[in-house]
């Protein structure tokens, strides 16, 4: 007993010892890079959880990208690292701390999550890795600087859609539905602020919790109104929805937002005729007609063996060549010094249209209208309706959201 | 010139005194001096597995000694990380002396409150309800607003806690240092209770809580102040998780984080002194070697492992190491001829 | 109206299927004197075997259900047999051992199918609603609440009216005068497991009509199904029942009513229910 009170005595000293020591001696700088030594990019995308069929789209096209230059640019070769962020905050917040301490990237693509983007933020300002989104880009990561927000911010991505549900398609009110989490609040109140400043009227929002099995509550609890747009967390969910609606039996229209990323080819087939009509806000179609996306069409079809690539793969894609474009101009060099300013002053056109940025690291990219179709046996999504480019100035205008009641 | 049977004796004391002090060594060894050598990353693994070692000891205050399965205890954990958190969010109070306290205060008084109730059943029922009150505190932390950063579920941006020290930074060694020193006198604590008049009543409890009765023990004031212990030690570890982790989510107040401190012990060795941490560096190790091939296959891993300690490993790798070390002090320790 | 009756609706399906989860954790615990952790990791196997016999292979619904039965079976056997009679007399530790089997059987129903959440599927003349008396009904979920209460009906039976029944409850009552009395009560433990795991499984594709399966839907379900025995009370079938339908209906119109509450309902509930009658409403034991 007297033993292990001195023994613990004595390594409290020793250990207060190390402490006070070890302060002056660490020296934690990386060590820097050289030229010739692999570029590291690391990913984050969806293995497992509720939306776990984009991991692999994602995973495809980035990896066509890099394919077309061979993972190979300004002589450097290019290591991809690619972990599962199980589309949960805590787990994919971790595993960028393991890609940014083990693996010592510079560069993150994903992930998805709005809220895991939030999470991020602070600690990648801090250690200098530029981090891209995927569908959800967070305003409030504007001000890190080191965020590539692609398309653009959530609510900026919706605004125009609002307003053309509101000018084009002729409703008057509006419900919205909801995942209750950062990156589709920011989408369902984009949209809700774009048609309310158009002259509608948004009676009801309704924000199921992520993850939400069953619908039916809160379609038992829908209000009426010209219009029910949904914004719920991916594929999977979506179909449920919609399914659950149609089973329901309620006869308002429905419209969505990020239609692109939500009907792929599995959950289309699954839905069948129920999914047809339903008008949405897509940042791409694979029906665009030009050279770019024939390009990437043609080269991603084999990759993913499916009859059409969704928004998961273009958007990696698109991503994958900006990186490339950025890695160009800077001549290999991906500190973050460099590399920032390189990616914000670019201007390429990808398979989804022209990307500008603006100096915060915004994307300007195109909206389109799509809607699901028939073509022969198989259930599509459409050529685009329409097309809205996004203005800048919708990054602040679809701020400020005020919700109803 | 000294007779053989001197010698032999002098060489035996020799031998007793290195193997009494094997495990000391060892000990000082893994925690004070590897993990300054090693890499970072590793280094932040070695952080993590002392928190943890923390989060488990306490558990088995109320798990090994006293015998009551609690199933929701990250709840405590999570109560001392969030009151750090909501600290730096609302108030900007990044104060060590300010954050610690006071989330061991709230940690203890979510305890007092959950184990109040709980302990109105018992057996089965019990961890029927401190299951369903973590899970409680899970809806808690995801739907309070007030519990997160705006926009998103948990609370990002934490800060290490500042010392009062002018000019004093923080890097990942000296803030290992920090935790094992808190580690060190929560788990002298924690030995002080164990083997206390107290600790004594509550092994009692565990084996025949009616006879303990029947000989005028309060066993329900024991059981609930044991629980409300063993929920304060929970917070002091969820405090520190929540400086080492930088960010705080439900998560780690679920039913996920609620395994690990159960998962460790029984590996470890439940009702041992050195089991739980033993059982801590196990588990965060063996997922940290799972991550770099696996990563996918990690919960099957750890669900295999603890049926396999369950079925085989009976008493944990704790009683194993345990027995060694007493038969090699009985065979080479003894310094009588 | 509207609004009420579908709700209405919504909330007795769903709390059938919890009864039916429930009632088979209700027997075991009762029984055993355990609770079987994985008993919600059961109702998910089941469900995604439902999901390959239904979808995948597109089969009949009907043998789907009783696929998913077996499977819940099969899994609930390898683990008694397996596992749980090793452990004889350290409650404890077997619910340990269950929790172990929810990761195991979580990342397994992973590996096997893949990460992605399964849509709810149902049989072909269960898609959509029919309307009664002017206002539209899901099919599927006028047919989970038939199908609840006729098993409810032939549980009962089954518990009351049969020899098997007694005896069950005399074991739960009373361990040494039922071995006394020469009945082989081990063998029947493991019956009443297999039995209730087989009822889990086939819950679990009925429930697939409303819930669809996913990897973690062994936990979600046990949560519901922990709170479902706290409030009904162990050991019976009215009590699982009873206690299925209050939380069923509390869950639904809770999320109809407050939706920003939505979770607290039920632990509202069971908090009431601990502080003033613990041992659940229609409890056996106190």
């Amino acid at each position: 007993m007297r033993k292990i009170f001195l023994l613990t005595l004595v390594s409290l000293i020793l250990v207060v010892f190390c402490f006070i020591g070890m302060q002056e001696l660490s020296a934690e700088k990386p060590a820097k890079e050289k030229v010739g030594e692999p570029i590291k990019i690391g990913a984050l995308f969806d293995y497992t959880g509720p939306v776990a069929d984009l991991g692999p789209k994602f995973e495809a096209g980035l990896e066509l990208a890099l394919e077309e230059v061979g993972y190979e640019v300004a002589g450097r070769p290019i290591k991809l690292i690619i972990e599962d962020s199980a589309t949960d905050v805590t787990v994919a917040f971790e595993k960028f701390k393991t890609l940014v301490e083990r693996d010592k990237i510079n560069i993150c693509i994903g992930p998805l999550m709005g809220d895991a983007h939030l999470a991020i933020a602070p600690y990648a300002a801090e250690n200098k890795v530029i981090v891209t989104s995927l569908f959800n880009g967070m305003y409030e990561n504007i001000k890190y600087k080191t965020y590539i927000i692609y398309p653009t911010t959530v609510d900026a991505q919706t605004y125009p859609f609002g307003k053309y549900c509101y000018e084009k398609l002729g409703y008057r009110t509006m419900i919205t539905i909801g995942a209750n989490y950062a990156g589709k609040i920011g989408y369902a109140n984009g949209a809700a602020k774009g048609f309310a400043d158009a002259g509608g009227t948004v009676v009801q929002q309704l924000w199921p919790p992520v993850g939400n099995p069953d619908y039916s509550p809160y379609i038992g609890a829908f209000k009426t109104a010209d219009v029910v747009l949904y914004a719920l967390e991916g594929p999977g969910p979506v179909a449920r929805f919609i399914y659950q609606y149609h089973q329901a039996g309620l006869k308002m229209p429905l419209v969505t937002i990020t239609q692109d990323g939500d009907y792929t080819p599995e959950s289309l087939a699954e839905l069948g005729d129920i999914a047809l009509g339903i008008p949405g806000q897509s940042s791409y179609t694979w029906q665009l007609d030009t050279p770019e996306n024939k390009k990437f069409v043609e080269g991603i079809t084999p990759k993913i063996g499916k009859l059409f690539p969704s928004g998961a793969e273009v958007k990696t894609y698109t991503l994958g060549k900006i990186v490339l474009a950025g890695l160009e101009k800077t001549k290999g060099d991906d500190s973050y010094e460099k590399l920032w300013p390189a990616i914000v002053s670019l201007k390429i056109k990808s398979a989804d249209g022209p990307v500008s940025f603006t100096p915060d690291g915004v994307a300007i990219t195109n909206m389109y209208i799509t809607t699901a179709e028939k073509k022969g046996d198989n259930y599509v999504l459409s050529t685009p309706i329409d097309t809205v480019r996004i203005d800048p100035e919708f990054i602040e205008a679809s701020r400020g959201w005020v919700p109803p009641k | 010139m000294t007779l053989p049977n001197e010698r032999e004796t002098s060489r035996r004391s020799g031998q007793s005194l290195l193997i009494r002090f094997t495990p000391f060594i060892a000990g000082a060894l893994v925690l004070c001096i590897l993990p300054a050598l090693v890499p970072t990353y590793v280094r932040n693994i070695w952080t993590k597995f002392v928190v943890f070692a923390l989060f488990a000891s306490s558990y088995d205050l109320i798990y090994g000694h006293t015998g009551l399965l609690s199933l929701g205890h990250a709840a405590y954990f999570g109560a001392g990380g969030y009151t750090v958190a909501a600290l730096m969010l609302h108030y900007n109070i990044d104060s060590l002396w300010v954050g610690l306290p006071l989330g061991v205060l709230v940690a203890a008084f979510i305890s007092a409150i959950f184990g109040f109730m709980a302990l109105r059943v018992s057996g089965m029922y019990f961890l029927l309800v401190t299951f369903a009150f973590g899970e409680l505190l899970y809806s808690v932390t995801w739907n309070w607003k007030w519990l997160s950063t705006p926009g998103m579920q948990g609370i990002s941006g934490l800060l290490r806690p500042n010392l009062g020290i002018p000019g004093f930074r923080w890097n990942t060694i000296n803030f290992y240092y920090f935790v094992l020193i808190i580690f060190l006198l929560c788990f002298y604590l924690v030995y002080r209770i164990m083997n206390s008049p107290f600790g004594h009543a509550l092994r009692g409890i565990r084996e025949n809580e009616p006879r303990m009765q029947s000989l005028g023990y309060n066993t329900w004031l024991y059981k609930y102040l044991a629980f409300i212990i063993t929920g304060a030690f929970a917070g002091v570890a969820g405090t520190l998780f929540a400086y080492y982790n930088r960010f705080i989510s439900p998560t780690h107040v679920g039913v996920v984080t609620s395994f690990m401190p159960m998962i460790m012990v029984i590996i470890g060795g439940s009702g041992t002194l050195l089991g739980p941490v033993i059982g801590a560096l196990i588990i965060v190790f063996v997922e940290y070697f799972s991550s770099l091939f696996t990563p996918e296959r990690w919960p099957l891993i750890l669900g295999a492992l603890f049926v396999a300690a369950i079925m085989y490993a009976r008493g944990g790798v704790g009683i194993h190491l345990t027995k060694l070390w007493r038969k090699l002090n009985y065979r080479y320790g003894s310094s009588k001829g | 109206m509207e609004l009420v009756l579908a709700n209405l609706v919504n909330g007795i399906s769903f709390g059938m299927i919890l009864f039916l989860i429930a009632s088979g954790l209700s027997i075991v615990m009762g029984l055993m004197g355990i609770i079987n952790l994985a008993h919600g990791a059961l109702y998910m196997v089941g469900a995604y075997a439902g999901w390959t016999i239904a979808v995948q292979w597109k089969m009949n619904f009907a043998l789907a259900v009783i696929v998913g039965g077996i499977a819940g079976a099969l899994v609930g056997l390898l683990i008694e047999r397996g596992f749980l009679r090793r452990l004889y007399k350290q409650p404890n530790e077997q619910v340990l051992l269950t929790f172990g089997f929810v990761y195991i059987l979580s990342n397994l129903v992973i590996w096997i199918w893949g990460g992605h959440r399964r849509l709810q599927f149902t049989a072909p003349i269960l898609y959509g609603s029919m309307e009664i008396a002017g206002m539209p009904f899901a099919k599927d979920r006028l047919a989970i609440i038939a199908i609840g209460a006729i098993i409810a009906i032939a549980l009962w039976y089954l518990q009351d009216k049969t020899r098997i029944g007694a005896i069950v409850r005399a074991g739960m009552d009373d361990k040494e005068m039922t071995t006394g009395l020469g009945i082989n009560l081990d063998f029947i433990f493991t019956v009443v497991f297999l039995f209730a795991a087989f009822i889990a499984g086939c819950a679990g594709v009925i429930g697939a009509q409303l819930i669809g399966a996913y990897s973690w839907l062994g936990t979600d379900i046990l949560l519901y199904s922990l709170i479902v025995v706290v409030v009904g009370g162990l050991g019976s079938v009215q009590g699982s029942l009873l206690g299925g339908l209050v939380i069923g209906l509390i869950d639904t119109f809770g999320k109809a009513l407050f939706p920003q509450f939505a979770m607290f309902t039920i632990y509202l509930a069971m908090i009431v229910i601990l502080l003033v009658k613990p041992s659940g409403l229609l409890g056996r034991k106190s």
